[in-house]
C-alpha cells in the first residue's frame, strides 16, 4: 500500500526484511545502509538489545529515483525476530508494500524458517493481505558456513506456493547479493506502480495539479 | 529416548529404515520426527537394548542433512502448477547497480566469499552398508528411507572466506605493510564496520574472521562510555590471549586489527598504527566501500 502523493510527485514503499531470529536482517540494512550514498539515504535507525538483537525494528529511508516523474522513496524495515515480539512484527508489517523473507540456511535453522514463514502469512492474514498478493522475494542467507542446507530444500520448504518467488543465495556479512535482493524486490514494485500509473494516465483524466490521488489498490493516503 | 549402553559400539555404517509415508508428509516443515516407538521397532535388534523409551515420550528427531541424503530421487519435488515469476521491463534503480558492482566485486574475488554451491540431494554421499532390519509388517512398504542409526551430520567442508589483499588507492595493502613494520607487530587486517575484511595477512588458521568483526562495535560501544570518564579519547583496545594479544585501532567505518608478535606493542608503535588507521578512513569513507576492488 505504497504512498503516492500527486502533488508533491512522490511515491513511498515500503519493504520489510522478515526472517526468524539471528537470521540476518539487521545485516542486510546495516550492508545497505553503508554503500548507499550518504547524500540518498537517512540515518540508521536501530533499536537493539545489549547483544545486538533488535528490540523494536530497524529503519532505513532511502531515496532512489525518479520514475515516471515521481520521485521514488524506499523505506526499508525490519522486524525482530524473536517469538515473543509478534505485536511488533504486526506494527511493523502494517502497511508494507514488499517483503524480503530472509531464511537462515543452516540446517538447524529450518524448522525457525518454517515458523517465521507461517507466522509472516499469519500476521498478513490478520490485516486482510495475503503473500498471494505481495510482492516479495526469498533470501537463503549465510550461504558461505558450511553447514547450509542446499537450495533445492529451501526452496521445497519456503518458496512451493503457487507463485514461485525469486530467492537469492546470499551472504549478507560480505555484502554477496543482499543488492540483489533488494533490486529484486524494487523491480516487482516500480513495475506494479509503473502499470497502474500507466492505467491511471489512461482513466483518469481531470484530476487538477495539486490534487492527491490514490492509485487503484488501497493505500495511505497523504494530502 | 535414553541411551542405556555404550553408542560408541555401534559401527557408524550402522543404518535404520523408516516407511517414506512417514518422512514425506513432515519435510515441509523444515524437521522430521519418529514416534519413540516406532524409532525403537526399527532399530536394528542388537542395538534396541541401547536406546530406551523415556516416561515423556518424546518424539525422535531425525538429522536431516542425513534424510535428505537418502531420500528417493523426486521427494523434493515442487508442485506441478507453480506460476514462475517473469518480469518484461527492468527499471534502473540505484539498487541495481550495486547489485551489479557487488556481483562483479565477489566474482572477481572469489575467496571473499565462496558462492553457495547448492548441494543436489542426488549426490550427497551414500554409505554402502547393509540396511537394518525392519518390522516384518513394514517390508512390504516402499521406498524407505534410510539414516545412520546414530545420526551424524558430516557437514561438507567449505574453506573459511579469505581476506581479500587487494586494494584500490592508498591501498589498503600498503598500509598493513607499513603497519606490519612497526616494532610489536606481527599481522595485521583492516575491515569495514560490517565485517567486510578488505585486506590482511593475518593467517587464515588464527580465525580472526569473527574477533575483527566485531572489534568495530566493542569499539564504538566504548568509546561513548569513554565520555564519561576523564581518560580521553579511545585510542585501541587490546584484548590478550594467552598466546598473543591483538589490538585495534578504529577510525570512521574502518577499523585495523593489530595481532602482536607476542610482545607489548610501544606508544610510538600505537600511535603510528592510529595514524595510518585514520589515513585509511579517509582513502575509504563509507560512500566508497562500494568500488573497492577485491
Amino acid at each position: 500500500m505504497s504512498i503516492i502523493n500527486y502533488a508533491s510527485r512522490e511515491i513511498q514503499f515500503k519493504i520489510v526484511y522478515y526472517g526468524p531470529a539471528l537470521c540476518g536482517k539487521t545485516t542486510n540494512l546495516g550492508y545497505i545502509h553503508q554503500r548507499i550514498n550518504p547524500q540518498n539515504r537517512g540515518d540508521l535507525v536501530s533499536l537493539a538489545t545489549a547483544a545486538d538483537r533488535t528490540l523494536f525494528f530497524d529503519f532505513l529511508p532511502l531515496n532512489a529515483l525518479v520514475i515516471k516523474g515521481f520521485v521514488t522513496k524506499f523505506q526499508l524495515y525490519t522486524v525482530p525476530g524473536q517469538v515473543i515480539y509478534n505485536a511488533t512484527r504486526q506494527l511493523v508489517l502494517r502497511s508494507v508494500d514488499g517483503i524480503v523473507f530472509v531464511a537462515d540456511s543452516q540446517w538447524e535453522k529450518m524448522e525457525e524458517n518454517v515458523e517465521s514463514f507461517k507466522n509472516l502469512e499469519d500476521n498478513l492474514a490478520k490485516q486482510n493481505m495475503s503473500l498471494d498478493d505481495l510482492p516479495y522475494v526469498l533470501q537463503y542467507n549465510k550461504r558461505d558456513l558450511p553447514n547450509v542446507a542446499p537450495v533445492n530444500y529451501l526452496d521445497y520448504v519456503l518458496n512451493n506456493r503457487k507463485k514461485r518467488v525469486q530467492s537469492f543465495e546470499v551472504v549478507s556479512s560480505t555484502g554477496q547479493n543482499v543488492f540483489a535482493t533488494l533490486n529484486a524486490v524494487s523491480q516487482i514494485l516500480l513495475h506494479k506502480f509503473s502499470k497502474q500509473s500507466d492505467a491511471n494516465r489512461a482513466g483518469a483524466a481531470g484530476v487538477k495539479p495539486g490534487q492527491t490521488r490514490v492509485a487503484p489498490q488501497p493505500q495511505r493516503i497523504v494530502a | 529416548m535414553q541411551v542405556a549402553g555404550d553408542v560408541e559400539s555401534v559401527p557408524a555404517e550402522a543404518k535404520i529404515s523408516f516407511r517414506i509415508s512417514a518422512i514425506a508428509p513432515q519435510l515441509a516443515s523444515g524437521k522430521v520426527v519418529i514416534p519413540p516407538k516406532d524409532f525403537h521397532a526399527a532399530l536394528p535388534e542388537q542395538y534396541r537394548a541401547l536406546f530406551l523409551a523415556d516416561a515423556v515420550e518424546a518424539p525422535v528427531q531425525l538429522s536431516l542433512p542425513d534424510v535428505l541424503a537418502n531420500l528417493p530421487g523426486d521427494s523434493l519435488r515442487m508442485r506441478d502448477d507453480q506460476e514462475v515469476f517473469a518480469q518484461d521491463e527492468i527499471f534502473e534503480t540505484p539498487f541495481l547497480a550495486k547489485a551489479k558492482e557487488d556481483a562483479e566485486r565477489f566474482t572477481q574475488s572469489p575467496e571473499v566469499t565462496r558462492p553457495a554451491a547448492p548441494r543436489p540431494v542426488a549426490e550427497a554421499p551414500k554409505v554402502e552398508t547393509p540396511k537394518a532390519e525392519l518390522p516384518t509388517g513394514v517390508k512390504a512398504e516402499a521406498p524407505k528411507v534410510t539414516i545412520s542409526a546414530l545420526p551424524k551430520v558430516e557437514p561438507p567442508k567449505v574453506e573459511a572466506p579469505k581476506p581479500a589483499e587487494e586494494g584500490p588507492k592508498f591501498d589498503a595493502k600498503a598500509a598493513i605493510a607499513q603497519a606490519c613494520a612497526l616494532a610489536g607487530v606481527s599481522t595485521c587486517s583492516v575491515i569495514f564496520a560490517d565485517g567486510l575484511i578488505i585486506a590482511g595477512n593475518i593467517p587464515d588458521d588464527m580465525h580472526m574472521e569473527g574477533l575483527s568483526a566485531v572489534a568495530p562495535t566493542m569499539l564504538k560501544k566504548l568509546e561513548k562510555h569513554m565520555c564519561e570518564t576523564q581518560l580521553g579519547p579511545l585510542t585501541c583496545l587490546t584484548v590478550h590471549g594467552e598466546k598473543s594479544p591483538v589490538t585495534f585501532f578504529s577510525a570512521g567505518n574502518l577499523c585495523l586489527t593489530a595481532v602482536h608478535n607476542g610482545t607489548e606493542l610501544s606508544a610510538e608503535s600505537r600511535r603510528e598504527l592510529s595514524r595510518i588507521t585514520q589515513e585509511l578512513s579517509r582513502t575509504y569513507p563509507q560512500l566508497e566501500a562500494a568500488h573497492v576492488n577485491h
